[in-house]
């Protein structure tokens, strides 16, 4: 039971913590200079998840290489296709036999 | 629109299924029931903070709870982003599924709230459908040592999409400035703290160094 709670009140307290902003974001649109704030917090917000997923500590230089590799791949598939899907399964297999490759 | 937001959700899907997998195995692995696994991403809805929320739950009941809520903290940001964005007619509905990944997918592709009903959705199903299969014995899934760690690097390649297109319409600086505090502060093991500072810095310190600049 006591885990129920647990579970039950995180939920509870994730769903708050996206859904008041959402709610109450209306509020934010009368601020001064909001639309560039957020223009610039949502690129930073992009670049910041980006850069935690790719890094992890200690750096290990053989995963690093290879995902650094991967994502050349990601990079060109991109400005060929513009298609997300396309470049993220280039990705994926670029990361695949990357790792065939150094075993 | 909605279907749209479904095909665009791919990308998370293939990410979201073997995180989800190991989630549902390492719940049942330290203890909890499978419906205490399944309950959990059917409900919370948030990766990281469940993962943590499993190593904590053991133990102390304040932990469990506040540890995992203030992970999530960063949401808040993402609430105000989004709401900027378009017109959301339906918070209760919307909210529900704002992951990281999710955000940062709508952000660039989403014209509307129908659109990133569709993101959610797939995500969604990934992840609970994931907890499911980890949760009733889906370690040969995740028995392949090579394939997980591709699969979840998809996720990886899903934000570097997702900055290469934003950086079209935006600073550089923004996302420099954003990069750097974040990887500080992961360093020192503040990740989810990293992620709100730099929501939230950034854009004053970008505003100051552009405000400066037109002043000279």
């Amino acid at each position: 039971m006591r885990n129920y709670v647990i579970i039950i009140l995180v939920a509870l307290g994730t769903y708050l913590t996206r859904f008041l902003p959402i709610k109450f974001g209306k509020k934010f649109r009368e601020l001064k200079d909001i639309d560039e704030f957020l223009r610039h917090s949502s690129t930073a917000l992009i670049s910041a998840l980006f850069i935690t997923t790719l890094i992890s500590f200690p750096i290990e230089s053989k995963e690093m290489i290879k995902g650094i590799l991967a994502l050349l791949g990601v990079f060109v598939a991109y400005r060929i296709w513009k298609n997300l899907g396309i470049s993220v399964l280039v990705g994926v297999i670029s990361h695949f036999l990357l790792s065939l490759m150094v075993k | 629109m909605f279907k749209k937001g479904l095909i665009s959700s791919m990308p998370i899907v293939i990410g979201y299924f073997p995180v989800a997998v190991t989630f549902g195995i390492n719940t049942v692995a330290l203890g909890f029931s499978p419906l205490e696994a399944i309950l959990s991403s059917m409900l919370i809805f948030a990766g990281a903070s469940q993962f943590v929320l499993i190593s904590t739950m053991g133990y102390s009941f304040t932990n469990a709870i506040i540890i995992p809520l203030f992970l999530n903290l960063r949401h808040i940001v993402y609430g105000c982003v989004i709401s900027q964005k378009f017109r959301i007619e339906k918070p209760v509905m919307t909210a529900f599924g704002l992951t990281d990944e999710v955000f940062a997918t709508s952000l660039n592709l989403a014209s509307d709230e129908r659109y990133m009903w569709g993101i959610q959705l797939g995500a969604y199903l990934s992840w609970v459908i994931g907890t499911a299969i980890g949760a009733f014995g889906g370690s040969i899934l995740v028995s392949n040592k090579m394939l997980v760690p591709s699969l979840v690097f998809s996720l990886k390649a899903l934000f570097f999409i997702l900055l290469m297109a934003n950086l079209e319409h935006s600073s550089i600086l923004s996302a420099f400035v954003g990069g750097s505090i974040a990887i500080l502060l992961h360093k020192f093991g503040y990740t989810s703290l990293g992620i709100i500072v730099a929501g939230i810095l950034s854009p004053i310190i970008v505003m100051k160094i552009k405000g400066g600049e037109k002043t000279e």
